[in-house]
C-alpha cells in the first residue's frame, strides 16, 4: 500500500470532526472521498497533508510516517486545494520555479512539463502575472499546474474540477488517468459523482465524521441504484 | 541538502517580494511624490547633518556627563530589553510569518527552519541597524567610541534573546506575559534602589528561566492568526491596497470599541462611527505619523529658531488637513458598498471629521506647549492654540466636504482663496493672539462669500 490512515482522530474546538477514520490507498489507484457536506472530507484531506492536527491514528506514505518525520512526509506528496494557496509575491513562472526548487525537479522535465502545461491550461500569456491580476479560474489552473509538476507517490485533490473551465476539465481529467497508469495514487474529493464513477477505482464515504462505506467504485454505483429504488 | 532547498525556496520567496514591494513603491512614489523634492530634501538633510556635527561640538560637557550615566545604568539594559519583549508580545510577533510562509510550510519546507530563518533574517536586520546607528552617533556627536561600542555589544547580545522571547511568548496567554513583565519590572526596581549590582545576575537568571519556561509549557501559535497580523505588516497594507487592490485583511485593532458599537447598530450615525474606525485601524500608521511628524515640526524647529512657529504651525495644520482629506478619499476608492448604494453623504463626512477633531486636540496641546515654553503667558497660549483648532476644524470640514463633491463627481468651487486668508490667519494669530479678533470678521465675510457663490452656482 502506498498511502495508509489508520484510525484517525480529529477534534476542532471541542467538537469531534473525525472519528476513527482508516483508509487505503495502493500504487496507481484513484481513491474518491465522497460525502455530504460537513461530512469531513475536506478535514481528512487536510490531516492527510499535515494542515491540521489529529488526535490519535498515524498516517504513511510508503512507511513514511507523518509525525516521525514531517518534512520527508511531505516531499512524498502534492496538494491542489479546493482554494488555490498562492503567493502574493511571486508571479505564475516564480510558483512554477518556487515547486521546482522544492521538490527538487530536473530542469529537462521541469521545462518540458512548464511547456505542457501552460500549453493546455492556455496560461502561456499569463506567466508573468502576480495572482492578484489572475481571475479565480486562472489561479486554480495555476495550483493546479505546481502539483502537477512534482513527481511524487501520492496526489491529493480538493474538488480538482472547481472553477475549471471544461476545456482545462477534461486535460486535468486525462492527466489523472495518465498519472495513474504511470503509477501515481491520487485521492480526490468531489461532490461531482458523475466524476467519482468515471475516474475513482475505488470509494470513501464518510458520514458525520466516521467511514460509512468503502470499496471498489462499482459497489459505490449499486449503492445508488440501490438508493435510487 | 533538503535544508539548502529549504533555504533557497525561503531566499527566492524574499528575494521576490522584496522585488514586488520595490515595484509598487515606485508606482506609487511616481504618483504621490515629486522626485525633484525628494532631491531637495536629500540635500537638506546632508546640509542639516552637517551643521548638527559642528553645532554639537558646544554640547561636548553634557555629552560626556550623559555617557558617564548611562554608563551606570548599562547594566540593566538587557533586562530592561527583555521586558520591552514583554511587552511587545502583546500586539507584535517579531518574527513576520505570514502568510506566504504558511504557505511554504505546506511544500517540504519545515516550519521549524522557516522560523529560523526568519530568526536569522530580524537578529540580522536589528544589529545592522542598530550597528549603523550607533556608529553615526559615534561619529557625529561627541560620545566616545568605547562607549558606543560597549553599548552596541550589550544592546546587540541582548536583542537575541530579545527576538525570540517576543515571538515565544506572543503565543502565551496574556496572563502569563503580564506576570513576566510585572516580575521583570520588580527585579528592575529592586536592583535599582538596591544598589547592589550582582543582585542583578541573580534576578535576571530568575527571571530568564521563568520566562523560558513559560515560553516552553505555554506557547501554542495559532498560526493562521499570526499570518494574518503580520500579512498586513509585511506588505505595508495601506499602500498594497492602494496600488494592486489585493484583499489582506487589516489587523484587529480598536476590538474593544468595536465590540462597544456592535450593540448600536440601528444608528446610522453609530454604523458611520464604526465605518470610520475601521477605516481608521488600516490608515493607523498614517494618522499617526503625520501627527508626530506635525507634532515635532511644532515643537522642536521653534525651539532652535523662536520666529519658526509663525511657519511651522501652518505648515503642520496644512499637511495634516491634506492627509486627513486624503484618507477620506482613499475610502472611497475601495471596493466598498458606498460606491453603489445611496448614503447621507454630509452625515457620513461629518461624522469623519468629527473623528478626526479629536486629533487636533494633540496639536492644540502641542501650540500650547511651545508657547509656553518659549516663556510666553498661559492665557494669551491658550487663546492662540484655540484659535488655530477653530481654524484648523472648520477648514477641515470644508475640505472634507470638497472631497465628497469629488467623490460624488458634482461642480464645485474649491475655497483656495479662503485656505490661504486661513493659513495667513494662523500665522497672524501665531504672531500675536490678538489677531484670533479676525474670527468673528472672517465668520462674517464667509457667510456673504458663501452666499456669493451659492449664487454663482446656480447660474
Amino acid at each position: 500500500m502506498v498511502l495508509r490512515v489508520e484510525g484517525c482522530s480529529v477534534e476542532i474546538g471541542g467538537a469531534q470532526i473525525l472519528h476513527d477514520v482508516s483508509l487505503e490507498a495502493g500504487r496507481g489507484e484513484i481513491l474518491a472521498l465522497v460525502g455530504h457536506n460537513g461530512a469531513g472530507k475536506s478535514t481528512l484531506m487536510k490531516t492527510m497533508i499535515g494542515m491540521r492536527d489529529k488526535q490519535s491514528g498515524s498516517i504513511a506514505i510508503h512507511q513514511e510516517n507523518i509525525d516521525d518525520h514531517l518534512k520527508g512526509y511531505k516531499r512524498m506528496f502534492s496538494y491542489i486545494p479546493e482554494e488555490p494557496l498562492l503567493f502574493s509575491e511571486l508571479t505564475t513562472l516564480q510558483h512554477f520555479d518556487l515547486y521546482k526548487q522544492s521538490y527538487s525537479i530536473d530542469r529537462e522535465t521541469f521545462a518540458s512539463r512548464i511547456e505542457r502545461y501552460m500549453d493546455a491550461f492556455e496560461i502561456t500569456d499569463k506567466k508573468d502575472e502576480y495572482p492578484e491580476a489572475l481571475s479565480k479560474g486562472m489561479r486554480q489552473k495555476v495550483q493546479t499546474i505546481c502539483a502537477l509538476l512534482p513527481v511524487v507517490p501520492v496526489l491529493f485533490i480538493d474538488e480538482p474540477f472547481m472553477g475549471l473551465d471544461v476545456y482545462a476539465g477534461k486535460f486535468l481529467e486525462e492527466e489523472l488517468n495518465r498519472k495513474k497508469e504511470e503509477g501515481m495514487t491520487i485521492v480526490l474529493t468531489t461532490h461531482q459523482l458523475e466524476k467519482v464513477k468515471t475516474l475513482a477505482d475505488t470509494y470513501v464515504m464518510l458520514k458525520n465524521g466516521s467511514v460509512s462505506s468503502y470499496g471498489p467504485v462499482e459497489f459505490f454505483e449499486m449503492l445508488e441504484r440501490r438508493k435510487d429504488q | 541538502m533538503m535544508g539548502a532547498e529549504s533555504w533557497q525556496a525561503f531566499h527566492t520567496l524574499k528575494r521576490s517580494r522584496l522585488q514586488k514591494k520595490m515595484l509598487l513603491y515606485k508606482k506609487s512614489f511616481k504618483t504621490l511624490y515629486d522626485p525633484v523634492v525628494f532631491l531637495y530634501a536629500a540635500v537638506m538633510a546632508v546640509v542639516l547633518l552637517l551643521i548638527s556635527y559642528d553645532w554639537m561640538k558646544d554640547f561636548t560637557p553634557l555629552f560626556h556627563e550623559w555617557e558617564d550615566r548611562a554608563s551606570t545604568y548599562l547594566p540593566f539594559l538587557p533586562m530592561a530589553l527583555w521586558v520591552r519583549a514583554c511587552i511587545a508580545g502583546f500586539r507584535d510577533s517579531a518574527l513576520p510569518f505570514s502568510s506566504s510562509e504558511l504557505h511554504l510550510s505546506l511544500l517540504p519546507h519545515s516550519r521549524r527552519e522557516i522560523l529560523f530563518y526568519l530568526y536569522m533574517e530580524k537578529a540580522g536586520k536589528s544589529l545592522f541597524l542598530s550597528a549603523l546607528v550607533l556608529t553615526a552617533a559615534g561619529m557625529l556627536t561627541p560620545l566616545s567610541l568605547s562607549f558606543t561600542f560597549l553599548f552596541f555589544f550589550i544592546y546587540g547580545c541582548s536583542l537575541l534573546f530579545e527576538v525570540w522571547i517576543q515571538w515565544r511568548l506572543y503565543s502565551t496567554p496574556w496572563y502569563i506575559k503580564l506576570l513576566l513583565v510585572s516580575m521583570g519590572g520588580t527585579v528592575l526596581t529592586s536592583v535599582y534602589t538596591a544598589g547592589f549590582l550582582p543582585w542583578m545576575i541573580i534576578g535576571g537568571a530568575a527571571w530568564v528561566t521563568a520566562a523560558a519556561t513559560a515560553s516552553l509549557y505555554f506557547y501554542e501559535p495559532s498560526w493562521g492568526k499570526i499570518a494574518e497580523r503580520n500579512d498586513a505588516k509585511v506588505w505595508n497594507l495601506w499602500l498594497v491596497n492602494q496600488v494592486t487592490n489585493v484583499a489582506v485583511r487589516p489587523p484587529k485593532r480598536f476590538t474593544a470599541a468595536a465590540r462597544k458599537m456592535r450593540d448600536s447598530w440601528f444608528y446610522p450615525k453609530r454604523m458611520y462611527d464604526r465605518i470610520w474606525l475601521s477605516h481608521g485601524k488600516e490608515s493607523y500608521n498614517y494618522l499617526v505619523s503625520t501627527i508626530v511628524a506635525g507634532v515635532l515640526i511644532i515643537v522642536v524647529v521653534p525651539l532652535q529658531v523662536d520666529w519658526m512657529r509663525f511657519l511651522t504651525v501652518p505648515l503642520a495644520v496644512f499637511i495634516f488637513i491634506e492627509v486627513a482629506s486624503g484618507i477620506f478619499h482613499n475610502f472611497f476608492k475601495q471596493p466598498t458598498v458606498f460606491r453603489y448604494i445611496p448614503v447621507e453623504d454630509e452625515a457620513l463626512a461629518l461624522v469623519y471629521v468629527k473623528w478626526v477633531k479629536c486629533c487636533l486636540l494633540i496639536y492644540a496641546c502641542a501650540v500650547l506647549v511651545i508657547q509656553m515654553m518659549l516663556g510666553f503667558p498661559f492665557f494669551s497660549s491658550c487663546i492662540q492654540a484655540l484659535a488655530v483648532s477653530l481654524w484648523v476644524g472648520y477648514d477641515l470640514k470644508e475640505k472634507v466636504l470638497e472631497e465628497m463633491k469629488k467623490v460624488n463627481e458634482e461642480s464645485f468651487y474649491p475655497a483656495s482663496w479662503t485656505r490661504l486668508a486661513g493659513y495667513v490667519f494662523t500665522t497672524a494669530v501665531m504672531i500675536h493672539p490678538v489677531s484670533a479678533a479676525l474670527i468673528p470678521a472672517f465668520s462674517f465675510t464667509r457667510g456673504r462669500f458663501s452666499l456669493w457663490m451659492r449664487k454663482k452656482r446656480t447660474l
